[in-house]
């Protein structure tokens, strides 16, 4: 029994494990070697922190990951990613629900695979003078910079509903988003019912708070990863993009600094503007009756304001493709 | 490796195996317990939410101030359970403060609702406001129990995932740590086997009295160490052996020498120094052993007187050294003619005696004196002298003339001088019945 014996010994050994790992590692590895395949998949983005999944996919390689070979298109809002994906300019958009309430009453070739960030604090009344108006009843015959038929006047007329003063004198006064700020800055109007970041970018101009009141919780803004029905994708890759956005999701949820520092450097925005409403973000993918809910109610207001054909009246279930993130998640439930 | 050094490792290696294994089933308790914990706490949380949700709904029924009590308790118990720290990993934390977002939401649209309740203006706008809260607080509800279903979701991954992995490390550790031992004792058996065995072919060996052969080994442990002693005792066991063979050698040697001494001694006891030939006691043990065995057989013998004449004018004219030499030619000269079983000797000076044994006539006795007689005359030369000698003889027969040594001895002595007396004869016969006749003359 001689040295070379023993050593002979260990070395079966440490090749018979080393032989397990690799097998295992091999056999957990072939199955998503089968979804091969370099397609490519283009995605219209909003410039937007909300669009964050997707930045942090493309940067992280986790799209790669699964192998997906994804471009990302990106425009300036959710209606401009909306508009790229029925003229067949991309395969998937990103937009918030308000967009696709809208639409739903125009077409019902599209579909929302699901929802992947929410807000509950995006839409804000802001003013130079905030404190005028901590007592809502003071709003009364104000001018309030809002834009017409968005998240913005629907915003509105919600805290009105809720706050029980719709029967106020207002004096609504319609702009584009890019309006909203020049105007309360030049007294064109009292408050502006605006999104993010102008309320972060009025918060540059003023030493305190610009929000009137904590208006936390009373509007939740999504946005959605929506695609068209009969598209060439097929559900494969739409899993595989959904595991990349859940990927992402994690990634976000793990490394925040690292997250925001990503999303700062693609968007080319300041570290702080990202962090004012990063907290107000929930990255997630869902597609529960809560956003049906959401966007029923939207377009309940969008009736009762005319700001759609009424004779329309839309089947919202036709809108949302619940079976593929159920798919999704009972595959990685493992069920 | 030495035995005792390799028992120790086993020992030590099986400590580990079981230190390893009751570490293992501690981890796994605590693993079972955090998940327990997690679950119990989650199935808690899910009932606070329905609870929650139940409320809400009949808040939304009865809008009144123990409706909102009843709301408040639940909305805080909810907070309260969700702000207690259990064992959450970051993800699973991202959903709790999500919850709690959403309790906050619900507090804010509570608030919000309570806050105007007082003040309603129409019916209309009443029914679009409870409308509008319904389903802010349906929503909420139904994201806090997707939420739910994810922090369930994510729980019963975390716990697969972890023990598995648990499962799979100590599964690894246990088969590597067996196998090592398995391997390890059966090493220390095969060596332990393979040196008794040879310790045992050893000790056989030597019991067949080989004391040449050595045990090979080629470790370090106890067996080896015996080994080596036992080789050491086979040399030392050699070496006494050769040195008793050599002290034997050296025994025979010196035994050898003695009976030489020994022999030389009764040679020089029997032998006259001068010529070598029998002396007078040797001489009469002879031929006493030859007249009994004569004597049983019926054999006759003779024996001879000799006195040499002018010997002791050639001993005072040459001197006792060309005397000595005479002497001892002589002697060789009676030596060398005489049969095997005739025996001769000297009894002194110049007197020799001569056993003629078995004569069978008494013509043969006269034969051998005239033979003799001639041989002494012979001219003898010694350096530069040419001397030449006589002899009377007396001659003395069995039995004729005496049944013993000392009767014969003195008849022969007697008839010598008869001889001697009377010039004219050479040799002369005892006289019968111890009387002297003269059988011839020269």
């Amino acid at each position: 029994m001689s040295a070379s014996f023993k050593n002979c010994v260990f070395l079966i050994f440490g090749i018979s494990i080393l032989c397990c790992i690799v097998s295992c590692d091999f056999s957990a590895k072939s199955t998503s070697l089968t979804a091969i395949s370099k397609e490519k998949i283009t995605i219209a983005v909003s410039n937007t922190p909300l669009s964050a999944p997707f930045f942090i996919a493309e940067k992280m390689g986790f799209f790669a990951d699964n192998n997906l070979n994804v471009e990302l298109v990106r425009f300036d809002g959710g209606v401009k990613c909306f508009n790229a994906l029925i003229n067949q300019q991309v395969d998937f958009a990103t937009s918030s629900e308000t967009v696709v309430m809208f639409n739903s009453f125009k077409r019902t070739d599209f579909s929302v695979i699901a929802s992947f960030v929410e807000s509950d604090n995006d839409v804000k009344l802001l003013s130079l003078t905030p404190e005028k108006y901590r007592q809502l009843n003071n709003i009364a015959n104000t001018r309030i910079g809002i834009v017409k038929g968005s998240a913005s006047e629907f915003f509105l007329d919600t805290l009105l509903i809720m706050y029980n003063k719709t029967h106020l004198p207002i004096d609504r006064v319609y702009l584009t988003s890019d309006q909203l700020i020049p105007a309360l800055l030049n007294d064109r109007v009292d408050i502006i019912s605006a999104w993010e970041p102008l309320g972060y970018m009025l918060s540059e101009h003023m030493s305190q708070a610009a929000d009137i009141i904590n208006s936390r919780g009373l509007y939740h803004l999504s946005f959605n990863l929506i695609g068209l029905k009969h598209t060439s994708v097929d559900e494969k890759h739409k899993l595989a993009l959904l595991k990349a956005i859940s990927d992402a999701t994690v990634y976000t949820h793990k490394h925040p600094k690292h997250a925001q520092k990503i999303i700062s450097q693609v968007l080319n925005i300041t570290p702080s503007q990202i962090e004012y409403s990063w907290a107000d973000y929930t990255f997630r993918l869902s597609l529960s009756n809560a956003l049906f809910s959401n966007i029923q109610t939207q377009s309940q207001w969008a009736i009762d304001n005319q700001l759609v054909p009424v004779e329309n009246r839309v089947d919202f279930r036709q809108v949302f493709d619940r079976k593929l993130l159920e798919t999704f998640n009972n595959k990685e439930a493992g069920w | 490796m030495m035995l005792s050094k390799r028992l120790k490792w086993t020992a030590i290696l099986c400590a580990m195996l079981t230190l390893i294994v009751g570490l293992s089933l501690i981890q796994v308790h605590n693993y079972q317990q955090q998940i327990y914990r997690q679950l119990n706490y989650s199935m808690k949380l899910q009932l606070s939410i329905d609870s929650l949700r139940s409320q809400l709904w009949l808040y939304q029924e009865y809008t009144d101030k123990q409706g909102l009590i009843e709301l408040n308790n639940r909305q805080a118990e909810l907070a309260a359970e969700l702000s207690q720290d259990i064992d959450w990993d970051v993800q699973q934390k991202i959903i709790i403060q999500n919850l709690n977002r959403l309790n906050t939401n619900v507090r804010a649209l509570i608030n919000t609702q309570n806050s105007n309740h007082s003040t309603q203006v129409d019916d209309a706008s009443t029914l679009i406001a409870e409308r509008l809260f319904k389903a802010k607080y349906s929503m909420v509800i139904e994201e806090m129990t997707e939420e739910m279903f994810n922090l369930h979701q994510l729980s019963i991954k975390h716990a697969k995932s972890k023990q598995q992995t648990l499962l799979w490390l100590v599964g690894a550790v246990l088969l590597v740590l067996t196998a090592l031992i398995t391997a390890w004792s059966f090493m220390t058996l095969v060596r332990f086997r393979h040196g008794l065995y040879s310790l045992n072919q050893g000790m056989e060996a030597l019991a067949s009295g080989d004391l040449t052969s050595r045990i090979v080994f080629s470790d370090d442990d106890e067996l080896s160490a015996l080994a080596s002693n036992f080789n050491s005792m086979k040399h030392s066991l050699t070496q006494i052996t050769v040195k008793k063979d050599s002290l034997k050698q050296e025994v025979d040697r010196q035994t050898h020498k003695l009976i030489e001494q020994q022999d030389r001694l009764i040679f020089l006891a029997e032998h006259d120094e001068l010529t070598g030939i029998y002396n007078r006691r040797a001489f009469i043990k002879k031929i006493d052993n030859a007249i009994a065995r004569d004597l049983r057989s019926d054999d006759q013998a003779a024996l001879l007187f000799i006195d040499l004449n002018k010997f002791k004018q050639i001993n005072d004219t040459l001197g006792h050294s060309i005397g000595d030499e005479v002497i001892v030619t002589l002697a060789q000269r009676l030596m060398s003619n005489l049969r095997a079983t005739d025996i001769v000797g000297r009894l002194g000076g110049d007197e020799f005696v001569v056993w003629l044994d078995l004569i069978a006539e008494p013509i043969d006795i006269d034969q051998k004196l005239t033979q003799l007689l001639n041989l002494i005359k012979q001219p003898i030369n010694i350096g530069p002298h040419t001397l030449e000698v006589g002899a009377s003889i007396g001659v003395s027969v069995l039995p004729k003339h005496g049944l013993s040594s000392r009767e014969l001895i003195s008849a022969a002595d007697t008839a010598m001088y008869q001889a001697k007396a009377d010039n004219s004869i050479e040799y002369c016969y005892y006289a019968g019945d111890h009387g002297i006749s003269t059988l011839a003359n020269s």
